[in-house]
């Protein structure tokens, strides 16, 4: 059979869809990326201030430090979600509602700001916010998780070996025929018609 | 409106069907002309080449989800009844959001109603398809091993198996420990250099987008081919409907561009291939004085009998470290309870399909088991146990025909060229959810003996609709069928329906390679009624 590298078979073998390795990268867009290169707070559906501040402490109970990993906005969650929102309307909206509603529940419950709450306050404050309403409360921490999450640091931590596909792809170990040996001493099995 | 210069045949849709079609037809000769409403993806964009790949299934322009997504090209899908996700990619190629997985249906998928009295028997048998498989695995290029014990025999594959890694071996001491059956996987994922694609480098993110060509999208395996040899395809064409001419023949189609401006392409004989959502809405949008109910519908069925596969994923968490974010995603899989046995409390059957999640922060947010890792001060504890440490056995069930099961056209919602969504109406029978009872317990006891210490169960059927089949369906009656056993209209003889659509009944079994197999054949069968073309 004929041997092809993938460098021939990116320039010649397909047609429209397959970008050369330098396009690839030249065109990779992710909000890690951007992160290197915008102002914070660039764009006016970005947090203010004040949301900014009960989102690291919410993010920070949500996965707060511990067994040798850090908090959430220890590793740049806060920055990952600030550029998020202030490029994308609907996150900006979202994590505005669940700040909102976070901050509401604590002067409902505690009569002060999420801000002023104990540690112990803050996370009664998230479970009181994750039984009454679930679907907000749930926006925030799939946000919290996804800041975390897609941090670099983090994978190197859980031992997450990042591969983008248009790079070389990770050795695994060689399929071993001996692992059918069992099946392939059974009879057929399917159903003749 | 402008009409087209007239081809022997128009092809709506380029996804696996309507490019098998359209090379298969242009190899013998004739001039075939596709229609397209997405363009070529830019492969450079796939998620996969990027650190936060694994954002684009929450969000954003590669969300699986149309109505999530929101493209130009994507039309909105409504539904009622059973919440339902459907997944679909409006693109040359179709398949971007693809596992690769490659199974056949069984030969008595063919025969549901002779052998256990349920659903109808389909027009052709697996004997009539297996040369076309074997002819769109040569195509496609697929990777796996002969000789499968719950298969009739079948070709050498055209590249060896994908290496199942660590989580193959561990799932594989669970079969063999309870003497069940099983396989590796047949991927539609080259694992040698083929056919001008590079081998797979087991990157593992397959179902977003595989941007060297391993994967076997109909982008880069039959479209390349068809073009070479003079198929013409149109991007950015969004049909409204198939016009049809006094007799009622099909004339060809009217679409829109990307402009918003309206041409008529006309053929001597059409082909729609638009998945099976899109091609029932598309024939129901298709109104005339000579079929008021829509196109070929003279039996009432089109839209009717949607079938999709009820699946359930299991996670189990072992102790030992597993390689799950490399590999194919779907790696191996067992028909051990395929076949009916009454005494199990349903009639057909389920594959078992083991598989691998995804990255870190789908395992944190609950992966397919919907058991997301707690937040708060348990939580690196519970992730640490979970990461790397998950398999998943995703139970895949047999969807039976039922009428009330169905796509009809959204009497309200449209998309941004005022054509009617489809709105997808679908309730599980009992049949199913005794079935995915049954999967669940038998996949939890697979787990168990591969040495799981704690199984994820979501608890009931997932929300995602992949698979969409049987709206426009096959049979020999055409009092309850839409095509003949050539995909052949019974209303319309030269308009012809290649795609899930005309499946009668689902198997358990992924469909893209009988959907390809089907397609071959078709065009065959278009080929050799040529004389017929007016």
């Amino acid at each position: 059979m004929k041997k092809w590298s993938r460098r021939k078979f990116l320039g010649v073998g397909v047609v429209g869809s397959i970008a050369i390795h330098g396009a690839t990268a030249a065109g990779m867009t992710s909000v890690q990326e951007e992160s290197k290169t915008q102002q914070s707070t660039s764009s006016p559906d970005a947090l203010e201030e004040r949301e900014r501040d009960v989102l690291r402490l919410a993010m920070d109970e949500i996965i707060p430090a511990g067994a040798a990993m850090p908090a959430a906005s220890a590793v740049g969650g806060m920055d990952y979600l600030d550029k998020l929102a202030g490029r994308d309307k609907e996150v900006a909206k979202k994590l505005r509602q669940s700040l909102g509603a976070l901050e509401g529940l604590s002067k409902k419950r505690f009569n002060t700001s999420f801000l002023s709450l104990s540690r112990e306050l803050r996370i009664d404050s998230l479970t009181a916010l994750e039984k009454e309403d679930p679907d907000t409360f749930k926006a925030l921490h799939d946000y919290v998780y996804e800041a975390y999450y897609t941090r670099p640091a983090v994978w190197k931590l859980v031992g997450y070996d990042f591969h983008p596909t248009n790079m070389s792809g990770p050795h695994m170990k060689p399929f071993d025929e001996a692992m059918l040996a069992e099946v392939r001493k059974k009879p057929k099995y399917y159903r003749e018609v | 409106m402008m009409a087209e210069g007239r081809a022997d045949v128009l092809v709506i849709g380029s996804g696996p069907a309507g490019a098998a079609v359209t090379k298969r037809l242009t190899d013998l000769g004739a001039k075939v002309v596709c229609l397209e409403q997405g363009g070529w993806v830019n492969a450079a964009e796939f998620p996969s080449t990027q650190p936060d790949w694994e954002t684009a299934m929450r969000r954003g322009p590669f969300h699986f989800n149309p109505n999530v997504r929101k493209r130009p090209e994507d039309y909105p899908v409504t539904t009622v009844g059973q919440p339902l996700a459907v997944r679909m990619f409006n693109a040359v190629g179709g398949t971007i959001h693809w596992a690769g997985h490659f199974p056949r249906m069984h030969p008595s998928n063919f025969r549901t109603r002779s052998l256990d009295g349920v659903a109808d028997d389909w027009p052709v048998r697996y004997e009539d398809l297996d040369p076309y498989y074997d002819m769109n695995d040569r195509e496609m290029g697929v990777s796996g091993l002969s000789g499968d014990p719950q298969n009739p025999t079948r070709s050498p594959r055209p590249t060896p198996p994908l290496p199942p890694g660590v989580i193959g071996e561990a799932i594989g001491r669970g079969f063999d420990k309870l003497g069940w059956y099983w396989w590796l996987a047949d991927n539609a994922i080259v694992s040698r250099d083929y056919d001008g694609r590079p081998a797979c480098e087991m990157h593992g993110k397959c179902n977003l987008g595989c941007p060297i060509g391993s994967k076997a999208t109909a982008n880069v395996t039959y479209w390349p081919k068809a073009l070479k040899k003079g198929a013409v395809l149109k991007t950015w064409a969004r049909v409204r409907e198939i016009t049809v001419d006094s007799q009622g023949r099909a004339r060809g189609a009217v679409y829109y561009d990307r402009q918003g401006n309206l041409h008529e392409q006309l053929a001597r004989t059409v082909v729609i291939s638009c998945n099976g959502v899109g091609t029932p809405r598309l024939l129901l949008n298709s109104k005339s004085k000579l079929f008021p109910q829509g196109l070929a519908n003279s039996s009432g069925m089109v839209g009717k009998c949607f079938l999709l596969h009820p699946h359930r994923h299991l996670e189990g968490v072992l102790d030992q470290t597993l390689d799950t974010e490399n590999g194919p995603n779907i790696l191996a899989f067992s028909q051990q309870f395929y076949e009916t046995d009454l005494s199990r409390g349903f009639v057909r059957g389920y594959s078992m399909l083991i598989g691998r999640p995804a990255g870190p922060m789908n395992y944190a947010l609950g992966g397919g088991a919907k058991h997301p890792v707690p937040w708060g001060e348990e939580h690196h504890k519970v992730m640490r146990k979970r990461y790397p440490h998950i398999i998943i056995v995703t139970i895949l069930g047999e969807d039976l025909p039922e009428e009330n099961n169905r796509i009809e056209l959204d009497p309200e919602v449209k998309d941004s060229n005022g054509i009617p969504a489809p709105r997808v109406v679908y309730t599980p029978s009992e049949n199913t959810l005794k079935m995915m009872e049954h999967g669940a317990l038998k996949g939890k006891q697979l787990l168990e003996a591969a040495g799981a210490v704690e199984i994820l169960d979501p608890g009931g059927l997932q929300h995602e609709a992949d698979h969409l089949m049987g709206t426009a369906r096959m049979g020999n009656d055409p009092r309850h069928s839409v095509v003949d056993a050539w995909n052949q209209a019974h209303d319309v003889k030269n308009l012809f329906i290649v795609d899930g659509s005309s499946f009668a009944t689902s198997a358990a079994v992924n469909p893209t390679s009988t959907i390809g197999a089907l397609a071959l054949r078709a065009a065959d069968g278009i080929w050799s009624r040529r004389q017929e073309w007016s």
